[in-house]
């Protein structure tokens, strides 16, 4: 009996082991996180992944918005270069739990990892790294995983104002939190904006209608929190400058007795702005993850060219007033419909897939070959296979000013139809980058400035339509 | 004290799984050696007699162009079959040495047919997909090659759909989309953009 125990338990004991050994890593690991770095020259979000219980991150995918990276591979040692304020070099062996910047010794808390040529390195070694790095002043809140380099917070100022009761927030640039009326409270959620507390967190009011606020840092932003006796609504004005907290329009009516004169404009008959149009552009660095795309040398291959342009094109944009969402911020797996989601769920104005290939020189620039639909109500419901169709003339648009622009700036271009599936699946003008040897050298691909050159004019191609793209979304 | 018979069962079922990972392996080795296509030249028209003229599109890596060729071959006189030939000499040219657009060895046409009288349908060998350089117009060149040489060859078809090994495939190599199919008269519009 005591035996056939002891051989159950053998089974049972085999079994665990054969599934924890087949069982793919990826399966076993958690849903990636992300990391929000706020800095002068970007903002940006990067996916952190679990390794052996620990949050990682890549190196690469942290520094390259702010800098120029250049990495690479000696065996198990990695080199990797930064030129941000002033050139930096990092070195760390795979395995490792030390490494060096400029010679400087660094403790790491967890092993280095190197995998496919990328370094990685536990999150919580994050503030250290990059402030040694960059030389720039960090605020590091492991709370919302957010890292804002240099100084580019954005303090809350609340101000209380009575008759009627409200709060105040005012901003420098324009603020463009998600608003959510819960009950009696508010919340405002910021995660494009590098806001934090000017002070105390939170505040108790000793009013019968708004009671308390507070800010707290939430994953990947901000949550400013106002909570009422009554019903609360938020107004944005001033272009987003300005958000008053206040009781809703008829709850104040209802619990308040009627004013002997009109009160103030801004609560009680409140002057909504006409929406100002939004100009988004979903920018989608093809490939990643278990998808590498071409293989453009024996170290380069295509999903890190089409990341690390995408990114200088998300910059480009941002610096000319365009807002930018990206598909991928890091090394991961899409699929070819949650990229067309990503730009129709962002009602986008644009959508502009980055590829690169080592055919031919310069850049191409591709439009969906999908014939042009009869025009039909923008409420009509499309096709998911021809949700293009209703598009392909401002996307001939856009293609067209992008090789303009591209002309200009001396680098050879061409366009032309091309049948790819994420451009026939997106509802907004779209179009496909494919980054070709700037002069038929491979290693071109990956040089910074000519990156730079190619997504300024990209930029500049996009933003000439700004006006048409607005008034067609 | 562990007892002999838990030992001998112990030792058994290790056994078992070493077995069974090298059997899996085994298993694995021979899948992968069936799917590994010989290297082999495509095949020559199976038929005889005096060359005819058939129309092909060539591909120029260089110029980013489709040049319209003239070939001479012993061809069928069967429409679909001749339709084949032609793509099959396609591929033959672009297998030289000095092709200008080349293709993978072992690239071959393994069918075509056509459906309702207007769609053509092309079906490639694994070799042909797996092989391919990826890119966006590398594939677009391919692709235009191919649609074109079948079309004139084939007047009466308007689509044409791409199958690999007789099923469908997303992108022939990462770019260009095979699930849909492709219609003549837009691709005869890139055509004369790329001449």
């Amino acid at each position: 009996m005591r035996s056939k125990h002891a051989l159950l338990w053998a089974l049972a004991i085999l079994t665990a082991v054969a599934v924890i050994l087949l069982v793919p890593k990826r399966v076993r690991t958690a849903e990636p996180h992300r990391i929000s770095v706020f800095s002068a020259r970007s903002n940006y979000s990067i996916d952190t992944f679990d390794r052996d219980g620990l949050e990682y991150v890549g190196l690469i995918d942290l520094l390259e918005p702010m800098g120029r990276v250049e990495a690479r591979t000696d065996g198990k040692r990695w080199t990797l270069s930064y030129t941000g304020k002033s050139a930096v070099e990092f070195k760390a062996s795979d395995g490792e739990r030390h490494a060096t910047v400029n010679g400087k010794e660094l403790r790491l808390p967890a092993r280095f990892v190197l995998s496919s040529g990328r370094g990685f390195i536990p999150v919580s070694s994050v503030p250290a790294l990059v402030r040694s790095m960059t030389g720039e002043n960090l605020d590091w809140r492991p709370a919302s995983k957010r890292l804002l380099v240099g100084n580019p917070g954005i303090q809350l100022n609340p101000e209380f104002k009575p008759n009627p009761s409200r709060v105040v927030l005012t901003f420098p640039i324009p603020a463009s939190p998600a608003i959510r009326s819960d009950g009696n409270s508010v919340r405002l959620t910021f995660t494009r904006e590098p806001v934090v507390s000017s002070g105390s967190d939170s505040a108790n009011f000793t009013d019968p209608t708004i009671q308390a606020a507070a800010l707290k840092e939430i994953p990947g932003g901000a949550e400013y929190v106002v909570r009422g006796s009554v019903p609360l609504t938020a107004q944005i004005t001033d272009g987003g400058r300005t958000i008053t907290i206040g009781a809703k329009p008829q709850t104040q009516a209802a619990t308040t007795p009627a004013p002997a004169s009109p009160p103030p404009a801004a609560v009680a008959a409140p002057v909504a702005e006409p929406p100002k149009p939004r100009f988004l552009v979903v920018i989608d660095a093809a490939h990643g993850g278990s998808d590498p795309g071409a293989t453009l040398t024996e170290k380069l291959i295509e999903k890190d060219v089409t990341l690390a342009l995408a990114r200088r094109l998300a910059h480009e944009l941002q610096s000319r007033g365009a807002q930018v969402t990206m598909a991928r911020t890091a090394d991961t797996t899409l699929t070819g419909e949650q990229r067309a989601l990503a730009a129709n769920t962002a009602r986008a104005s644009v959508y502009v897939t980055v590829h690169a290939a080592q055919l031919g020189q310069g850049v191409r620039v591709f439009t969906s070959a999908m014939p042009p639909s009869v025009p039909r109500p923008k409420t009509a419901f499309v096709a998911w296979e021809e949700a293009q169709s209703g598009w392909t003339d401002m996307s001939n648009q856009v293609a067209g000013s992008v090789a303009l622009e591209c002309d200009k700036r001396k680098i050879a271009v061409k366009a032309l139809p091309a049948k790819l599936a994420p451009l026939s699946n997106v509802a907004a003008a779209a179009i496909a980058i494919e980054l070709a040897p700037r002069d038929g050298e491979t290693a071109t691909l990956n040089a910074s400035d000519y990156q730079q050159d190619v997504a300024a004019a990209v930029a500049t191609g996009i933003v000439a339509l700004r006006s048409q793209l607005e008034v067609a979304r | 004290m562990i007892s002999r018979r838990v030992q001998i069962a112990m030792v058994a079922l290790v056994a078992l799984i070493l077995g069974m990972g090298y059997y899996a392996i085994r298993l694995k080795q021979k899948a992968e050696a069936r799917a590994r296509v010989l290297e082999v030249a495509p095949v020559p028209p199976p038929v005889a007699g005096p060359p005819q003229p058939l129309t092909v599109f060539v591909a120029n890596d260089r110029e980013m162009t489709i040049r319209q060729q003239q070939v001479h071959v012993a061809a069928p006189a069967e429409q679909v079959e001749r339709a084949r030939t032609a793509l099959t000499e396609l591929i033959r040219i672009s297998s030289e040495q000095s092709a200008t657009h080349p293709l993978g060895s072992g690239a071959e046409v393994r069918a075509v047919f056509v459906v309702n009288q207007n769609l053509g349908v092309v079906d490639l060998n694994q070799a042909f997909a797996d092989s391919h350089r990826s890119g966006i117009m590398v594939e677009e060149l391919t692709i235009v090659s191919l649609v074109e040489t079948l079309a004139a060859n084939l007047p009466g078809i308007t689509r044409v759909k791409f199958l690999v090994e007789g099923k469908e495939r997303e992108t022939l190599a990462g770019h260009a989309d095979l699930k849909s199919t492709y219609d003549v008269a837009s691709v005869a519009q890139i055509a004369r953009e790329l001449q």
